[in-house]
């Protein structure tokens, strides 16, 4: 068959699509009823190379390989001098003990997949740094572009209505223009903070705790993400505790606040969007839990974090499988830092996350102590 | 010759940025927006009568499925020209930089690709406006 270059292009293809599909090492008989051992090369559960070997027929099973063959012919109409040909060129191919076959076949191919895999682990393990890499900075890129496109196009149209009026801006939609542009100068500040924090790891300057409110930090947070959370119909409920009923803790305020402007910034990107049908909320609860200790819980409805990463998105740079579903980029270093910012309170942060309808309910934890 | 033009936006993130659309919205233009692959390709199939497409390459699929590298927004404009056979108009606004895809889009017949961060509002309304005065009627 090799040496009719319609028929060999069929062969490479149909072992190319073999290769393509092949999960485990197995004896599979080709579109020509041939039978061949599949040998799939697999580092870190991806399949970089496949091994096709064997072409023989196997005892016992003969008829098997003919029929197909004939069928085959058949198919690709293939008949006289030529189909004569190719059926003595197959009757003379060589039978083989199954066992013998496999025995054989499976140790030799196994020693090649062995050399296969040293000269392909290091290729491969590069190429996925790399492509890590890129993903990371790309996901940066978009993190600082999108915001920046957020406030160069609202401050253009309070600009342009400034000058000439022709956009017929009401009052409040300039306000809100200019409260889009703020929330998202905040948000480009808040990366540009982890970004830099993260950098300096072990080299960050040690925090300076003072007693402060709590209350201020989460009504700051509320007050900010209230905008972007509203045009995603998403409401963001304040905690139903007053004022007076949350304790003054000993906190490096600028950091704290930055760990929980993380937090809702998540809770806003990863919710789904309400709709009509639907109403969507960002909740936020709080309470002393124990003694000295006190708790706050924000939860959102969206996408959600699998079980075996709830350790692993705490990390610097790792975020969650479903993080990419919906396709949102993101820099893979707000809960890294809101855990090490808590930390350094001597604190606590967790999170759950749990399938509810369509959507996972995601609850980041942080309890604090009241006294450093 | 704005009041009967429509433009769909597929955006997944259009809530943040949909101040650029402003001008455009108030020169009389529809713009209707949409997150997703699927939202969007839903849309086409039924409604075939827009007169630009203005398209993010970066998008949810639309089902909630764990993710994949796949640029959706890529695949939207392979199936409103290779499968809906549409020659409207289409501009790509996104972050996207990559050779393979700006080649792939040109010859997929991508009018032009728009990078976002501080694009502005003034050069999209011209862009978009330049689009819809070509007044390519749609066809399928």
């Amino acid at each position: 068959m090799q040496s009719d270059p319609r028929l060999k292009e069929l062969c490479d293809s149909d072992h190319a699509s073999r290769a393509e599909h092949a999960h485990e090492k197995s004896v599979q008989s080709c579109h020509a009823g041939l039978f061949n051992m599949e040998y799939p090369i697999v580092i870190e559960g991806e399949r970089v190379a496949t091994l096709l070997c064997g072409q023989r027929k196997l005892k016992g099973k003969e008829h098997l390989s003919e029929s197909a063959l004939k069928e085959y012919l058949d198919k690709q109409e293939i008949h006289g001098d030529q189909r004569k040909t190719l059926l003595n060129a197959f009757r003379s191919v060589d039978v083989e003990d199954e066992s013998v076959f496999q025995g054989l076949l499976f140790d030799n191919l196994a020693q090649i997949a062995k050399l296969v895999y040293q000269l392909k682990k290091y290729r491969f393990l590069r190429e996925r740094q790399d492509k890590q890499r890129t993903r990371g900075v790309n996901n940066l890129v978009h993190e600082i572009l999108l915001p920046m496109q957020a406030i160069a196009s609202n401050v253009e149209n309070i600009k342009v209505e400034l000058e000439t009026g022709e956009l017929n801006l009401s009052q409040g939609e300039l306000r809100e223009a200019a409260n889009a542009a703020l929330v998202q100068v905040n948000i480009l500040g808040l990366l540009a903070e982890n970004v830099q924090k993260s950098l300096l790891g072990a080299k960050e300057p040690p925090y300076v705790f003072s007693r402060r409110g709590l209350y201020r930090i989460l009504k700051d947070c509320i007050e900010l993400f209230e905008l972007p959370a509203r045009k995603k119909g998403i409401i963001l409920r304040k905690p139903e505790k007053l004022m007076h009923d949350f304790p003054d803790l000993d906190m490096s305020f600028p950091d704290l606040s930055r760990a929980f402007r993380n937090i809702y910034h998540n809770a806003v990107k990863y919710s789904y969007a309400g709709t009509n049908e639907s109403e969507r909320w960002i909740s936020t609860e709080v309470e002393t839990a124990g003694l000295g200790l006190f708790k706050v819980s924000v939860s959102s409805y969206g996408v959600g974090i699998e079980p075996d990463e709830i350790e692993a998105v705490f990390r610097e740079g790792v975020r969650g499988r479903l993080s990419t579903d919906r396709h949102r980029t993101g820099a893979g270093l707000g809960l890294s830092e809101v855990k090490k910012i808590v930390e350094k309170h001597n604190g606590q942060a967790f999170l759950t996350s749990e399938p509810l309808n369509v959507a996972y309910k995601t609850t980041v934890t942080v309890i604090l102590p009241f006294r450093q | 010759m704005n009041k009967s033009k429509r433009i769909l936006w597929v955006e997944d993130d259009y809530t943040t940025i949909a101040a650029i659309m402003l001008p455009l919205e108030k020169n009389g233009i529809q713009v209707i927006k949409v997150a997703t692959y699927l939202e969007a390709k839903e849309l086409v199939e039924k409604d075939r009568s827009f007169n630009l497409f203005l398209i993010d390459l970066i998008l949810p699929y639309g089902d909630g499925k764990q993710g994949d590298d796949t640029l959706y927004g890529v695949e939207l404009i392979r199936y409103i020209r290779n499968s809906l056979h549409l020659t409207t108009p289409i501009i790509v606004f996104s972050v996207v930089y990559d050779n393979a895809v700006t080649l792939e889009l040109q010859t997929l017949g991508v009018e032009e690709k728009l990078q976002k961060g501080t694009f502005s509002n003034q050069d999209m309304r011209d862009r978009v406006e330049e689009k819809l005065c070509k007044d390519i009627a749609p066809r399928s």
